[in-house]
């Protein structure tokens, strides 16, 4: 089971995002796009559940304002 | 209180606040006994010398080369990393002490406890519950059906079968993903705490299902980034979730 906090799930939706600066190095995350279909492959293969909490989900639907609701309902 | 002894030997007294030497029970002192030669090891450095008066006193010499390696075999079972004999030995003592109803301790030679045994005044470890809690689960159903209202509908989900009830209306219409389909079920789970720490769901009544789309994560997340979104189109949406958080002043 994993659990994907909003700075994730954000970037999950929208890949291209700017990419958040990697506190090790102090430099934005490069190759971002990659690593994040790396870990979808690796989760879809090994069947975890993942798990989206409410305040992640409320915090994410403030972002996304009207555009929030179909990405509920969908797929 | 400690009496002089040679000077190669180390007084440690074990302390049962019940009986006196002459009420105590030959067997008991000797199951007793037993378990404290495997409490402290070393068997053949440590010799019961005297049973003192008042409570029943113990009263065990050390021979001064072995008590470091004996004072680490009490101060581990104290620690709960002692080897699982020397453990039992010390629960088997304190089992014994509570059915004994009374309570116990080793002392150093300085007076100072190295255990205690809590026996009688040990608090017994409840089972809490129990309680109702809205909850989901995930799985096939692979029973509907039964004679009473509500009905047993059971669930083969990933981390074993759950057995849930449903009225008749919902449970009729779980039937036809029998064995198929899988189903993401809301309702109350009627929950309780066992002593060892453990959850157990008695019972889970559905109030609601659906059956779950047959779509892989990949597939999922594809969907999801095909709607068209406006916050999409912001260069730095991390950035705005850390105003969102913060305030846009610091």
């Amino acid at each position: 089971m994993v659990v994907f906090d909003n700075t994730f799930l954000t970037l999950l939706l929208h890949p291209k995002a700017r990419p958040p600066l990697d506190p090790s190095t102090g430099r934005r995350v490069d190759r971002l796009d990659e690593r994040i279909e790396l870990l979808i492959m690796t989760l879809d293969e090994d069947g975890e559940t993942v798990i989206i909490p409410t305040p992640v989900i409320t915090e994410f639907l403030v972002l996304a304002d009207k555009d929030g609701p179909p990405l509920l309902i969908s797929p | 209180m400690a009496k002089k002894r040679r000077n190669n030997l180390r007084e440690y007294r074990f302390k049962i606040d019940a009986y006196s030497p002459e009420t105590m029970p030959l067997g008991r002192l000797a199951e007793y006994l037993a378990d404290l030669a495997i409490l402290f090891g070393e068997e053949k450095s440590v010799h019961l010398i005297e049973v003192e008066e008042g409570s029943t006193v113990l009263v065990n010499l050390v021979e001064i080369e072995a008590e470091p390696k004996i004072r680490e075999n009490l101060d581990a079972v104290v620690r709960k990393d002692a080897p699982p004999e020397r453990m039992r030995a010390a629960t088997s003592i304190d089992e014994r002490l509570r059915k004994d109803n009374a309570i116990g301790n080793i002392s150093d030679p300085t007076g100072g406890k190295v255990i205690a045994f809590p026996g009688r005044e040990r608090v017994e470890p409840l089972t809490y519950g129990p309680f109702n809690q809205p909850g989901v689960i995930i799985g096939i159903p692979i029973l509907v059906g039964g004679k009473n209202d509500p009905v047993p509908v059971h669930l083969e989900g990933k981390d074993g079968t759950f057995d849930c009830l449903a009225r008749r209306d919902i449970a009729r219409e779980i039937a036809p993903h029998l064995f198929n389909d899988v189903i993401r079920v809301e309702g109350v789970g009627r929950w309780v705490r066992r002593p060892t720490g453990e959850w157990e769901m008695l019972k889970f009544t559905i109030r609601y299902f659906k059956p779950l789309a047959d779509v892989t994560l990949r597939d999922a997340i594809k969907k999801l980034r095909a709607i068209s979104a406006e916050w999409k189109e912001k260069e730095d949406p991390l950035g705005e979730i850390m105003n969102i958080r913060h305030g846009t002043d610091g």
